[in-house]
């Protein structure tokens, strides 16, 4: 129990401290890009950023709904089926990958049902229209996944990150890395992180629940954002294997890190994402057919490999 | 794809440079050489005594009406300056009030922060205006 308690405490510590340092990141580098200064709350280059911008929310009226309550526990929820490395994992399940994409979906579902709230109900309008979008970046994830697991036959993410002990799955597959990456980072921008984003962004959140509900929603965003760069990490970049003589941790923090400053840089030099038909024009007809393509691919090699024995 | 490729990199960059804006009271920059500031009234350096004979030509030529001049008679019979009022609230620094003077009595100086409380204090005096001599010097911002 107690050994239980203190991987709770390992995680959540784990969890906080990469929220207030890629806030930080997010808020000082976004602006150091656009040739701005950026947040200078305190003497020591606007570290107390994040902790300001908490208690500018706390500020506000605490008033909450369902789906922000479902939000707050899913975005922990999601982290109990990660590993951090071969031991550091509080439930240890065979099929860790499923698990941790089915608390995912949860989560963006939360988040789409909490967007389409207005003040005078439901709307569905909105909510499908929504749906759909996230639809549209989810199936290449879908696809990519799926076509990985093909090739390391397991659904467990320990047994993923062992199998990349002398090849990262990169090399295996460099189209499926891109297309992850690419719909991770269109869940990146939707979730409206940088900057505001009619998509994930709730028609009256400025109205109702602005102060605590507004942070969980904010908490969350965060947390589908290290999920994504997790999930990135341990399928294709072979998670906390060791590099040569680097340390196999400092190789998963310095991999996690790498990704976000490449996905905060793309993202100042992408349009924003809430045009609709740009967004499924870009998606439907270019990441969704190549992914398939992708998918495709790597069931014939399976089945020519594992089946036939031609190669 | 391309113009992405090159912003990324021009982003990438930018964090190395440094930042254009700066953190105002504590760090400084040049104050650009055409900027225009509060006007002061020039003095006739032999006999310390003010260039403008209150002619009126800046208060016509000022769009804002801002200008105010009060003239008197002296012991000649010839019209001097009594007082010059400009109400700074209102200046929009369009140094229409320069290019109107014939005598070139009043000119442009550097000093741009104005804020103040008070409001009567933006209201200057000809020997508030005549003052304004030390801005003349291009200095830096923040001084």
């Amino acid at each position: 129990m107690l050994i239980i308690l203190k991987k709770v405490i390992y995680i959540f510590l784990i969890f906080v401290i990469n929220l207030a340092v890629c806030s930080y990141l997010l808020n000082k580098l976004s602006a150091r890009a656009e040739l701005r200064r950026g947040f200078i709350a305190s003497r020591a280059g606007g570290l107390g950023y994040p902790f300001l911008e908490i208690s500018k929310y706390l500020t506000k009226s605490s008033r909450l709904n369902i789906w922000e309550i479902f939000l707050f526990f899913f975005s922990f929820f999601i982290w109990t089926v990660i590993p951090f490395s071969q031991t550091f994992i509080l439930i240890k399940v065979d099929s860790d990958l499923l698990i941790a994409i089915l608390f995912y979906i949860i989560l963006v579902f939360s988040f789409l049902v909490n967007a389409s709230r207005s003040s005078y109900g439901f709307v569905w309008n909105n909510f499908l229209k929504k749906v759909l979008m996230m639809f549209s970046v989810f199936i290449p994830m879908l696809f990519s996944i799926a076509s990985l697991v093909l090739i390391n036959r397991t659904l467990s993410l320990r047994e993923i990150v062992g199998f990349q002990y002398q090849y990262w799955n990169i090399v295996y597959q460099p189209l499926g890395f891109i297309l992850l990456f690419t719909s991770a980072f269109a869940q990146f921008k939707l979730t409206g992180l940088t900057r505001k984003n009619t998509v994930l962004f709730s028609e009256n959140s400025e109205k109702e629940g602005a102060g605590f509900g507004r942070l969980i929603t904010r908490i969350s965003n965060y947390s589908t954002l290290f999920f994504l760069l997790v999930i990135i990490v341990i399928l294709y970049l072979a998670g906390w294997q060791n590099l040569y003589f680097v340390n196999g941790n400092i190789m998963f923090v310095l991999k996690f890190y790498i990704l976000f400053f490449v996905m905060l840089l793309l993202d100042k030099a992408t349009p924003r994402l809430d045009d609709y038909n740009y967004l499924i024009s870009i998606n439907w007809r270019f990441i969704v057919p190549v992914s398939a393509v992708n998918f495709i691919l790597t069931i014939v090699f399976f089945i020519l490999r594992n089946i036939y024995n031609l190669i | 794809m391309r113009p992405v490729v090159r912003d990324f990199f021009i982003g990438f960059g930018n964090i190395f440079r440094k930042p254009r804006t700066v953190v105002f009271p504590k760090e400084k920059i040049i104050i650009p050489e055409t900027s225009r500031g509060i006007p002061r009234l020039k003095l006739d350096l032999d006999s310390l005594e003010v260039l403008c004979n209150g002619c009126g030509k800046c208060k016509a030529a000022c769009s804002e009406n801002c200008i105010e001049i009060k003239k008197e008679t002296d012991e000649k019979g010839q019209e001097v300056l009594e007082e010059f009022y400009m109400d700074l609230s209102s200046c929009i620094f369009c140094g229409n009030c320069v290019d109107a003077c014939d005598r070139n009595a009043i000119e442009m100086t550097y000093r741009h922060m104005l804020s103040d409380p008070d409001r009567a204090s933006l209201k200057l005096e000809k020997l508030d205006l005549v003052k304004q001599a030390d801005y003349s010097i291009r200095d830096f911002w923040g001084k």
